[in-house]
C-alpha cells in the first residue's frame, strides 16, 4: 500500500494518485484534513515489536505494516483531536503536544519504509544551507542577516541587495500582505533599524534554473524572465498575459556532482533547487525547497514528474512498465 | 559568438507552402515564409558569424531582420557559447494520460434493454474523467439525473448533457437545483429551443444553455476551422502520437452499438452482451487512435497539422481512411480557406499540377 500524505485540494496529488492508479493495481491511502484520523490503537510490546492501526475519516482502515511507500507531499497527519479544541487553552496545548509526540512515533515507525520527502516535515535552515552549498563548492551570492543599516551599507558597499524570506511563511489578512518573495531593497527608505533580514547581493541573471531532483535524478528547467519586470526578481509574480519562458535544461556534470553531494549532506531524497545563471555563465546556488514544487515546470517542460513519482513510489523503473 | 536559441516551446511546422511558429506557451501561432523556417533549421549550432560566411552578402539584412524578429516576438533568445546552446534540449514529445479512456460519449434514444447504470458504473471503475450524455429525442430526465448522482465520489470530473427542447415547459428551477447539486455537470444544453440563451448556474462552472441548433443528425461534428485550432502542448504532442479526436474516445449508440465515435459505421460489440473493458482489449478498437496526421493525405503537408483536430468519421474518400477530413476547406498546397479569393479545391489544384 501507498501512503501519501497532503493538503485537501492538491492538485499534485490528485495526479499522482491517478497515476499511482493507472500503472497499479496498488491501495492507496491519501490523508489530509478531509481524509483524517479517527480511531488509532498504538502497541509496544513488550519483545519490542509495534503494530499501528488507524481509520480515517473516510471509513478506511489500516494496518501501518501494510504501508510500502510513502509520499510526504505537503502538511502532516492529521487527528480529529486537532481539528476539535476544548478552546481551553491549556488542556489544548497539553493535547496539542501529546499528539506531536504520538505523531513522531508513527513517523519513527514508518522510517523503515521507502520515503519520498521528510517526514518530521521540519523546516529547513537556509542558512544551513547556503553554507553547505558553499562548502561544496556551489557558488552562492554574498549573504548577510542583520537589523541595521550600517551593517547593510558596509557589508554591500553601495551594491544593489535583496531581502528574501527566512522561512517560507505566506499569509494574508485584510490590512496586510506578506507572500514571502524576494524583493530589492529601495536604500533611501530603509530605516536605520528593522526587523532581521535575510540579505544578499543582486545577482544579475540571464535566466534562473529550477531544479526537481528526485533519488539522484535532475530535471531541470530554465526559467526566462528578465526581459519581464514584474518577474525580474521572483518568478513567482507571474504575468499572465507573457507567462515566462519556462524550457528544459540540461546542467553540466560538474554541477550535478556539486547538488548530489549537497542533497546528501542536507539528507534531502527530493527537493527543489534554485539557481541563477549570470550572464558570463555562472552558476549561483539560492536555495532548496524541500517539499518542491513541481508542477510549474513538470507541464511546461512535458516531464511527466506526476508519473515519474508514482513510478518512484511503486519502484518502477522508467521504461520498465 | 552569439548562438540563436529557438525557445523549445516555440514549435516550427514546415507546411508544402508555408510554415507555422507555434508559441505553445502563449497560445498563440502565426505563418512565416518557409525561408524563415530553412534559416532556424540551418542556424541550429552554428554562430551569427558562420551564418554570415554561409549566406551570400545580399542575403545578410534579411537574415538580420528575421532574427530581429524573432527576437523582437520572444520565440529565442542569443545563447553566448556552442556549450550554452546544447544546455537547452527539445521538449519530449511524449503524450500520455493516467486514464485508459477520456473521453465517453452515451446517446439515450428509447431503447430499454439498455441498463444505464451498470453502464456508468464501468465507466467509474475504468475512471473516465470525461462524460457526455446526449438525447436526440424528448426523454425523461431523471434517467439522465440518476446517472450524474452515481458519479458521485467517483473519477468522472465533468458531464456534458446535450437534450433537445422538451415539448412541455422546461422545469428551469428544478434543473438549476441539480445542475448546482451536481458539480460534475458543468453544461446542460438544450438544442433544438425556440429561443437562444445561457443560463449561468455557478459562475465559471456551470452552465444552462438553450440553443436554436439541430441535433438531430450528427452531421455537426468533425469541422475544420482556425476557431477549434489548439496551440498549446497537449494537443501538439497528442498530435504527433495519436488521433486528435478519437485517441481515448469510445461512445456508446442510442442502441447500445460500442464505437470509437458516434458517427463511426463499425461498431465493437452492443453494451447489453459486451463491457467496455471487454472492446478496450481489442487492438482493433484503437486502431484508429494511433492515426497521426503526419499519415493523413493533405494534411500530412498542411502547416496547420499540429493545431487542427481530426475527423475519421467524415472523410473525403471513404475507401481511403488516411484521407483527408471531408469537411477540410483549407487547401495548404496555396495557403487559401474557401470564400478566400483565389481559392480553389485540393482535388482540381492537384489536377492543374499533374498534368
Ligand atoms: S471522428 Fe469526426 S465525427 Fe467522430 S467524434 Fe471525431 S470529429 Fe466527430
Ligand atoms: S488540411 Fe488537414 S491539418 Fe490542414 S486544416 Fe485541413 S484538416 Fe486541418
Amino acid at each position: 500500500m501507498i501512503l501519501i500524505v497532503s493538503i485537501d485540494f492538491d492538485q499534485s496529488t490528485y495526479e499522482v494518485a491517478n497515476w499511482i492508479k493507472y500503472i497499479s493495481n496498488s491501495d492507496l491511502l491519501i490523508i489530509n484534513e478531509n481524509n483524517h484520523i479517527k480511531e488509532l490503537s498504538v502497541t509496544i510490546e513488550p519483545n519490542g515489536e509495534s503494530e499501528v492501526k488507524i481509520s480515517t475519516s473516510n471509513r478506511a482502515k489500516i494496518d501501518l505494516k501494510a504501508i510500502d511507500s510513502i509520499w510526504m507531499r505537503k502538511g502532516s497527519i492529521i487527528f480529529e483531536d486537532q481539528l476539535n479544541e476544548t478552546g481551553i487553552s491549556q488542556i489544548d496545548l497539553i493535547s496539542k503536544r501529546d499528539i506531536s509526540a504520538i505523531i513522531d512515533f508513527i513517523y519513527f515507525l514508518l522510517d523503515s519504509k521507502k520515503v519520498i520527502g521528510e517526514l518530521n516535515n521540519a523546516e529547513i535552515n537556509k542558512f544551513i544551507v547556503l553554507k553547505e552549498a558553499a562548502i561544496v563548492g556551489l557558488s552562492i551570492p554574498q549573504t548577510l542577516i542583520t537589523n541595521r543599516k550600517k551593517y547593510l551599507d558596509k557589508y554591500f558597499k553601495g551594491n544593489y541587495v535583496i531581502a528574501k524570506s527566512i522561512s517560507n511563511i505566506q499569509f494574508y489578512t485584510k490590512k496586510f500582505s506578506c507572500n514571502g518573495y524576494t524583493k530589492r531593497i529601495e536604500n533611501s527608505i530603509i530605516p536605520e533599524e528593522f526587523i532581521i533580514s535575510l540579505t544578499q547581493k543582486e545577482v544579475v541573471k540571464k535566466y534562473e534554473l529550477r531544479i526537481f531532483f528526485l533519488n539522484g535524478k535532475f530535471f531541470a528547467s530554465a526559467i526566462f524572465s528578465q526581459s519581464n519586470d514584474k518577474t525580474n526578481l521572483d518568478f513567482r509574480n507571474y504575468d499572465q498575459k507573457k507567462p515566462n519562458r519556462i524550457v528544459p535544461y540540461i546542467l553540466p556534470k560538474f554541477i550535478e556532482k556539486k547538488l548530489t553531494v549537497l542533497m546528501r549532506k542536507l539528507g534531502l531524497k527530493t527537493g527543489s533547487i534554485d539557481m541563477i545563471v549570470n550572464s558570463n555563465g555562472d552558476y549561483i546556488f539560492l536555495e532548496v525547497n524541500p517539499a518542491g514544487q513541481f508542477g510549474m515546470i513538470s507541464k511546461p517542460c512535458n516531464f511527466f514528474l506526476e508519473r515519474e513519482i508514482a513510478q518512484n513510489l511503486l519502484s518502477i523503473e522508467n521504461g520498465k512498465m | 559568438m552569439k548562438y540563436f536559441n529557438l525557445f523549445a516551446c516555440c514549435k516550427l511546422v514546415k507546411g508544402s507552402f508555408r510554415s507555422v511558429i507555434i508559441d505553445l506557451q502563449r497560445g498563440i501561432y502565426e505563418a512565416i515564409p518557409n525561408d524563415l523556417y530553412e534559416l532556424i533549421n540551418v542556424s541550429r549550432g552554428k554562430s551569427k558569424e558562420e551564418l554570415e560566411n554561409f549566406y551570400e552578402k545580399e542575403n545578410h539584412s534579411v537574415i538580420h531582420e528575421y532574427f530581429n524578429f524573432l527576437i523582437d516576438r520572444e520565440y529565442g533568445f542569443w545563447c553566448n557559447s556552442l556549450d550554452e546552446f546544447h544546455r537547452f534540449p527539445d521538449i519530449r514529445e511524449e503524450w500520455d494520460l493516467p486514464f485508459p479512456l477520456s473521453n465517453v460519449i452515451i446517446d439515450i434514444g428509447s431503447d430499454s434493454a439498455i441498463d444505464y447504470l451498470n453502464l456508468i458504473d464501468q465507466i467509474i471503475n475504468l475512471r473516465i474523467p470525461h462524460l457526455q450524455i446526449r438525447a436526440l429525442i424528448d426523454i425523461d430526465f431523471s434517467i439522465i439525473e440518476s446517472m450524474v448522482i452515481a458519479c458521485e465520489r467517483s473519477n468522472v470530473n465533468t458531464v456534458q448533457i446535450l437534450i433537445p427542447y422538451p415539448k412541455n415547459e422546461v422545469p428551469i428551477l428544478r434543473l438549476k437545483k441539480i445542475v448546482r447539486k451536481n458539480v460534475r455537470i458543468n453544461s446542460l444544453i438544450f438544442h433544438s429551443s425556440p429561443y437562444s440563451k445561457v443560463v449561468k448556474v455557478i459562475d465559471k462552472l456551470s452552465y444552462i444553455v438553450f440553443t436554436k441548433k439541430h441535433f438531430t443528425s450528427l452531421d455537426d461534428c468533425g469541422i475544420v476551422s482556425k476557431k477549434y485550432f489548439c496551440p498549446n502542448l497537449n494537443h501538439f504532442v497528442e498530435s504527433k502520437n495519436f488521433n486528435t479526436c478519437l485517441n481515448r474516445k469510445i461512445s456508446i449508440d442510442a442502441y447500445g452499438e460500442i464505437r470509437n465515435c458516434p458517427s463511426m459505421k463499425t461498431s465493437f460489440g452492443n453494451i447489453k452482451y459486451k463491457s467496455l473493458v471487454e472492446v478496450l482489449n481489442e487492438e482493433g478498437f484503437k486502431s484508429l487512435w494511433k492515426i497521426t496526421k503526419d499519415k493523413i493525405d493533405v494534411c500530412k503537408d498542411c502547416e496547420f497539422r499540429y493545431l487542427c483536430t481530426d475527423c475519421r468519421a467524415n472523410i473525403k474518400d471513404t475507401s481511403n481512411i488516411y484521407s483527408q477530413p471531408a469537411k477540410c476547406n483549407y487547401n495548404p498546397y496555396i495557403c487559401k480557406w474557401k470564400g478566400q479569393k483565389g481559392y480553389i479545391t485540393v482535388e482540381k489544384w492537384r489536377k492543374n499540377n499533374t498534368q
